[in-house]
């Protein structure tokens, strides 16, 4: 007798039932189709990435970085001759106070 | 014809990211490759259903690599595979542990304490097939539980035509010796 024939029938008899299983969906493909990645979110990402590298490259290319200085510089100056230093004492004062009153908050919702 | 309507539900998919075709897709062929993934996981099913879901997704983000040169099970297979190579080589210790390490073969299939259900027939199978060598394993489900020829088989496990020979064969001796060991004659 040839083993190798004697052999394929004996698995294939032991493997039938596997054969013929079939598994019941029971909500696999509501699972799979719930994970898929949203096309819209991406292609958002995808444009904000490339609206940024544009304007990283303009910002490089026409030296965007002087104009800023030379703003801030007159803005400051403007500023410190402008304002008076009890006013500007004030609001200081003020954004102080706020800052303290949040970080406390932050700490208590913390220990909370 | 079931090739071309599923050519015609990838391009929905590709094109116009039709959610509706691919829910279709997974519907029809979610059975085959948890089926296949069951097996390569020795019946752990919700290790089986998570590769399985992500075997799926993965077939979504990269739907258009798909040419329609095999089917799309085939296609599908050959990520399922992946899938499953990638778990066991990043969680291979417990995969170890919880898999392969975690059946007793002889005493399962010897024991007849459990009534002939599909439970005990799972049980049966998985001790089975985890006699086997990982490649012995897929390439004997591929074949023997699957049915595809040996030239698929080398397709979806990347392997020649002749190393899935080899696997197939020490694959179907080790699983005769052990059925014959364990008093199994084909007509349980």
């Amino acid at each position: 007798m040839d083993m190798t024939e004697i052999d394929d029938k004996l698995l294939q008899q032991f493997f039938e039932p596997a054969r013929q299983q079939q598994i019941e969906d029971n909500g696999f493909t509501e699972r799979v189709l719930s994970c898929l990645p949203d096309k819209s979110i991406q292609l958002s990402h995808y444009w904000t990435a490339f609206c940024l590298a544009v304007g990283l490259i303009l910002f490089v290319v026409y030296r965007g970085w002087e104009p800023l200085i030379v703003s801030l510089v007159s803005l400051a100056r403007m500023v410190s001759q402008n304002i008076h230093p009890i006013s500007f004492f004030m609001v200081l004062g003020m954004l102080g106070c706020w800052l303290i009153v949040d970080l406390t908050q932050r700490m208590w919702r913390l220990q909370v | 014809m079931d090739s071309l309507s599923d050519i015609s539900l990838v391009a929905q998919v590709a094109v116009f990211h039709n959610r509706r075709a691919f829910d279709q897709l997974v519907r029809k062929y979610q059975s085959p490759v948890r089926r296949f993934l069951l097996n390569l996981t020795l019946g752990d099913e919700s290790l089986c259903d998570d590769l399985a879901q992500d075997t799926f997704l993965k077939a979504y983000t990269h739907i258009t690599q798909f040419r329609g040169v095999a089917s799309f099970q085939t296609w599908l297979f050959r990520i399922a595979y992946n899938v499953f190579y990638d778990y066991k080589r990043k969680d291979g210790e417990k995969y170890l542990v919880n898999g392969e390490g975690s059946i007793d073969s002889k005493t399962e299939l010897a024991s007849g304490h459990v009534s002939s259900s599909t439970s005990q027939l799972k049980m049966d199978i998985s001790t089975a097939l985890a006699q086997l060598k990982e490649d012995e394993r897929a390439c004997v489900t591929l074949q023997l539980i699957e049915g595809y020829s040996i030239d698929e088989i080398a397709k979806i496990l990347k392997m020649p035509a002749n190393t899935v020979k080899s696997h197939l064969r020490r694959g179907k001796e080790k699983l005769t010796t052990y059925l014959k060991e364990n008093g199994y004659d084909g007509n349980r």
